[in-house]
């Protein structure tokens, strides 16, 4: 059974469509990069998964299920905003995971905070950006979720901490799991990823393997993504 | 995990109500020497002016800490529900109902919280060297007379009171749920459709109520003149108990609608940025 399948799923925000018919499976144990330009629906795809958002039409499903409570039970998800509270300090954030999640591994999480040297009673708010981003992508990988559904990772931070975030998610997410990445800097990514979803005006363009690509254009995943997304 | 929930949500409002209270109290206890103070004849003009001051930054106080509760409530339902922290808190394995329930439970029980310490502090600042219990041993007594010693009609309707209150509180805080989760729709302008949708709603609920009440005052409530005794008091109970019926009846309708609202629009017109 696929971890995420879109059936004809189509969202329009008033008379603007934002995803159009769309069809799509994720497999279990692949990472896939949703990589399409701004604005293309890749963040209203991810809210849809989440129930975030309602379908205008056609159905989403995780685990064959619509999403609701099971599905986020199932579901790890880094928004493109930084949405853990400030207040907290780092041991109430992880106490707050371990609370809701029955898959959040508290080890993991802590064995990730002491090889960055973040000290767990620092307040959210005392940390700066790339502080903040490196403790909530740790929360999110220290589940050990069926699908991970990360929206702009690596989008608005530094080289090094791109190649933090991308050894985290490599490093920690279970085999049998999924991935979903949706990012504009392919470049960054198209290493890790297994598959790719080309995104545009809400619409499917390619869909492909990352060694598809290479072998039968003959490309890399980025010139490939520039040469289709040519202005 | 509503308990859960419940949990989280005091930690998160517990850092401004508790302080509140206690500073609202700390007022009383000071408001209580001034106005022994004042009570002195030679004290300098300017002294009795600077110690008079304290009498309506107290007043202030009082006012103050219930003001502090609505924001705190509409605060944290904006920030935790509808603002950035809303893509943990609307992703977490958690029914929409059960966010909602503590949300409201957390903000009655600091309304709670306010109503007492400004009794408190009221009692600090006026009644101090009374003691609190001779104070409502005398209240006690007064309804005794009137209900003609009757203890359970005076329980019974303070009952009423208490559920009344309550209902009120918590139509309170879902007409300003309702109001941000639909004004939080709109792709543009939230807080001013916010804004408006609130006095919309409120305007709705305050109809229905004057209604309501309008028709039960003409067709039912008639308590004559007061001819102290059981009979008065039964009576006078029967109509108490079909008025804070109607109220609480009245309330629990608002509620349910206001409910109905925030849930439709946080399932099904959710707009985080």
């Amino acid at each position: 059974m696929a971890t995420l399948e879109c059936i004809g799923l189509t969202k329009r925000y008033g008379s603007v469509e934002a995803l159009d018919s769309i069809d799509l499976k994720v497999e279990p144990g692949r990472i896939t990069g949703l990589l399409g330009p701004n604005g293309s629906g890749k963040t209203t795809l991810i809210k849809l998964a989440n129930g975030l958002l309602t379908p205008t039409s056609g159905k989403i499903l995780i685990g064959g299920m619509e999403p609701g409570v099971e599905t986020k039970k199932i579901v790890s998800y880094l928004p493109e905003r930084l949405d853990i509270p400030t207040w907290m300090n780092v041991t109430q954030l992880l106490g707050f995971f371990r609370d809701f999640y029955a898959d959040f591994d508290l080890d993991r999480a802590r064995d990730m905070l002491a090889k960055l040297s973040i000290d767990e009673s620092m307040k959210i708010k005392a940390m700066s950006k790339g502080t903040r981003e490196k403790v909530q992508l740790i929360t999110v990988m220290s589940r050990r979720a069926k699908l991970y559904l990360l929206d702009e990772p690596i989008g608005g931070v530094d080289p090094a901490t791109r190649d933090y975030i991308l050894a985290t998610i490599i490093g920690n997410y279970d085999p049998e799991a999924s991935v979903v990445i949706s990012t504009h800097l392919i470049q960054d990514v198209e290493n890790v990823l297994d598959d790719v979803v080309f995104i545009d005006r809400g619409r499917i363009v390619l869909r492909s393997t990352v060694d598809d690509i290479r072998e039968k254009e003959g490309k890399s995943v980025d010139a490939l993504f520039r040469e289709v997304f040519r202005c | 995990m509503l308990r859960k929930l419940i949990r989280h949500e005091f930690r998160a409002t517990a850092r401004l109500m508790p302080l509140l209270c206690l500073i609202v109290i700390a007022l009383g206890v000071l408001a209580h020497f001034v106005l022994k103070l004042l009570d002195l004849s030679n004290l300098p003009f300017v002294v009795r002016l600077f110690l008079g001051s304290v009498i309506p930054l107290f007043v202030a106080a009082l006012v103050a800490v219930y003001v502090v509760a609505v924001v705190v409530m509409v605060a944290r339902f904006k920030r935790n529900v509808l603002g950035d922290e809303g893509y943990l808190t609307m992703t977490l394995p958690v029914s929409v109902h059960s966010i909602i329930w503590s949300k409201i439970i957390v903000s009655a029980v600091w309304f709670i919280a306010a109503a007492l310490a400004d009794a408190i502090a009221v009692w600090l600042a006026f009644f101090m060297n009374e003691s609190v219990f001779e104070i409502i041993r005398d209240i006690w007594n007064g309804l005794m007379f009137f209900t003609g010693n009757n203890a359970w009609l005076i329980i019974e309707a303070l009952l009423w009171l208490f559920a009344t209150c309550f209902a009120g509180i918590v139509t309170s805080c879902l007409n300003f749920y309702a109001a941000l989760s639909i004004g939080h729709g709109f792709s543009r302008g939230k807080m001013g459709f916010s804004v408006l949708f609130y006095f919309l709603l409120n305007s709705a609920a305050s109809v229905l109520m004057t209604v309501v009440i309008l028709v039960l005052s003409q067709s039912v409530l008639k308590v004559g003149v007061p001819s102290f005794g059981t009979s008065f008091a039964v009576s006078a109970m029967a109509e108490w108990r079909l008025l804070m019926g109607t109220v609480l009846g009245v309330y629990l309708v608002n509620s349910g609608i206001f409910y109905l609202l925030t849930c439709i629009n946080l399932k099904k017109r959710l707009n985080l940025e």
